[in-house]
């Protein structure tokens, strides 16, 4: 019988270590100066200095904790849905239709609904979700669907009800597939983030932004190297 | 006590299970053998209503199975299948805590009940508890599924091919032991296999099935002695006789006359086909039975064949 791998692998040592710099990056600001001045030598100004970077890392964190957990309801409601019995005849639809929100790229979903909802964090928190609900959604229904037959027939023939069945069984088990569409969902959505800065939704794109109209490669990588530390601890903190 | 009474099972045109009735007297240990598709699992899944039945009637001690909802009346029934069916994120200890947790038994009492279960299955307890499926042998799985169908007691055994995945010499390890095992305990049991020599080693009485019915019902020395269908006699084949000799020992005849001194001795805890092998071997036709240094009597050819035969 194939071991059982817990869904989250936490790797703690080395999640500590990336937050810790992730905080001296954010907070410790002469100390980052002079990390951009070391490296960017030729740049006259280093670092973005309209708002504190604590600003952008919070909005940011704010629309991935938004738009994650929104994913993951929408992602497990549906996926559930669709390996139900009353769901199954629209398994090809919805996995088809989840799979074309995410071929449309992030920017173009933004570009539509600015014009509707207007500027603000609310056309990306609509263009994060509708990105992320497909890698969470499939992996429910991958997860769910590795569960092996003879283990729910048994807990079917040990009287268990079909919620018991699901909450005891098939969930659990599929935890680790799951948190792993979990996992992807996350580190797509930081770096998907990144773009709200274009319909000014703030976060991390903002430097990085501003750093790409003004040709500085410092003030880039002032935004762009909070977005890559956040990406690892997700992928190291699940 | 379990009766079917014209249980028919349709699936569209296909009829799984054709007006099929049956008699289980408590205590017995009943086996539903056939070749793949005759309907034995399904006929034994109509039992705890893992199947719904399109016409007859299913009662288990006098009430039909239909008077509860399905999950209560599962949670009262045993339940094995092949070691797959344990469940890979629990330990063996919640393994055969399911169905006492699903009656909400206390802690305590559930504790106790899953290491008394795992000593009668013959795992040491405190070895066995907080391991994970995965860390099993095939015939430790196979012990924890007995143990999990035994968990709350139930009068009455379902059980689909549970030795079916294990190595031959593990599956008839278990099959001696689950025999000594329903001999102690006394349940009725329903145990569905295709294999013949499980079916003749374990049953009190073969359902022998084809085509979703059945085709002859009796003990493994009854269907020997008098098969009603050229298809009992084919499907049980030419060592259908030894098989049932190895349901037999020496001391379950009555020996005739001491044979000469030169005939090969034969304990009485000896089971007949072993007897029949040393009389091939040997090339002579009676043995001495032999009890405690003394020659107790003789046993002839004959007298194996016909006593047999004769059984029950």
């Amino acid at each position: 019988m194939k071991p059982y791998v817990p869904g989250i692998r936490r790797n703690l040592p080395s999640v500590a270590g990336l937050m810790t710099a992730l905080l001296l990056w954010t907070y410790a600001t002469p100390t980052t100066e002079a990390i951009l001045r070391f490296v960017f030598s030729a740049e006259g100004k280093v670092l973005y200095e309209r708002s504190p970077l604590s600003r952008f890392l919070m909005e940011h964190l704010s629309l991935v904790a938004v738009g994650g957990i929104a994913a993951v309801v929408i992602g497990t409601l549906g996926g559930l849905l669709i390996v139900s019995r009353v769901g199954r005849p629209f398994k090809d639809v919805v996995l088809r239709l989840a799979n074309f929100g995410q071929s449309v790229p992030t920017v173009a979903i933004m570009a539509i609904a600015v014009p509707s909802i207007g500027y603000g964090w609310r056309p990306v928190l609509l263009a994060l979700i509708v990105y992320s609900v497909l890698p969470v959604m499939v992996n429910v229904v991958a997860g769910i669907e590795s569960v092996p037959a003879a283990v729910v027939e048994a807990g079917r023939g040990m009287g268990m009800t079909r919620v018991e069945r699901l909450v005891q069984l098939q969930l659990p088990i599929a935890m680790p597939v799951i948190m792993t569409g979990v996992r992807t969902m996350l580190v797509i959505l930081i770096s998907a983030a990144t773009l709200g800065a274009v319909v000014g939704a703030g976060g991390l794109g903002v430097p990085i932004m501003s750093g790409i109209g003004s040709f500085n490669n410092a003030v880039i990588a002032h935004g762009a190297v909070p977005t890559i530390l956040l990406a690892l601890i997700v992928d190291q903190a699940l | 006590m379990i009766e079917l009474r014209g249980v028919t099972k349709r699936y569209g045109a296909t009829t799984a299970i054709d007006d099929v009735s049956l008699v289980v007297p408590e205590g017995e240990l009943v086996i539903l053998l056939g070749p793949s598709g005759c309907g034995k699992t399904t006929l034994l899944r109509t039992i705890n209503r893992m199947v719904d039945i399109d016409a007859g009637t299913v009662l288990i001690d006098d009430t039909p199975n239909t008077a509860m909802a399905p999950e209560e009346l599962r949670r009262g029934i045993g339940y094995a299948i092949q070691s797959v069916g344990l469940f890979p994120h629990m330990t063996v200890a919640r393994n055969i805590a399911t169905v006492p947790r699903l009656l909400g038994w206390d802690r305590a009492r559930t504790d106790q009940r899953v290491r008394e279960l795992l000593a009668l299955v013959g795992l040491e307890p405190d070895a066995y508890s907080r391991k994970h499926p995965h860390e099993l042998s095939g015939g430790e799985a196979q012990r924890v599924g007995v143990a999990r169908a035994l968990a709350a007691d139930p009068p009455l055994l379902l059980m689909d091919e549970p030795f079916g995945a294990l190595d031959p010499i593990n599956r008839e390890r278990l099959q001696r032991e689950f025999a000594e095992l329903h001999r102690r305990l006394g349940k009725t049991v329903v145990f569905v296999t295709h294999d013949i020599e499980e079916a003749v080693l374990l049953g009190d009485r073969i359902v022998l099935m084809r085509d979703g019915r059945i085709v002859q019902t009796g003990s493994p020395e009854h269907l020997w002695r008098v098969p009603e269908h050229d298809f009992v006699r084919d499907f049980f084949g030419d060592e259908f006789g030894l098989r049932v000799l190895s349901r037999h020992r020496v001391r379950d005849l009555s020996p005739g006359p001491v044979p000469g001194a030169e005939a090969p001795r034969v304990g009485r805890d000896t089971n007949l086909r072993d007897v029949l092998a040393i009389m091939v071997t040997r090339g002579v036709e009676s043995v001495v039975v032999a009890d405690g240094g003394q020659d107790a009597g003789g046993l002839t050819f004959r007298d194996i064949i016909t006593q047999v035969r004769d059984a029950r």
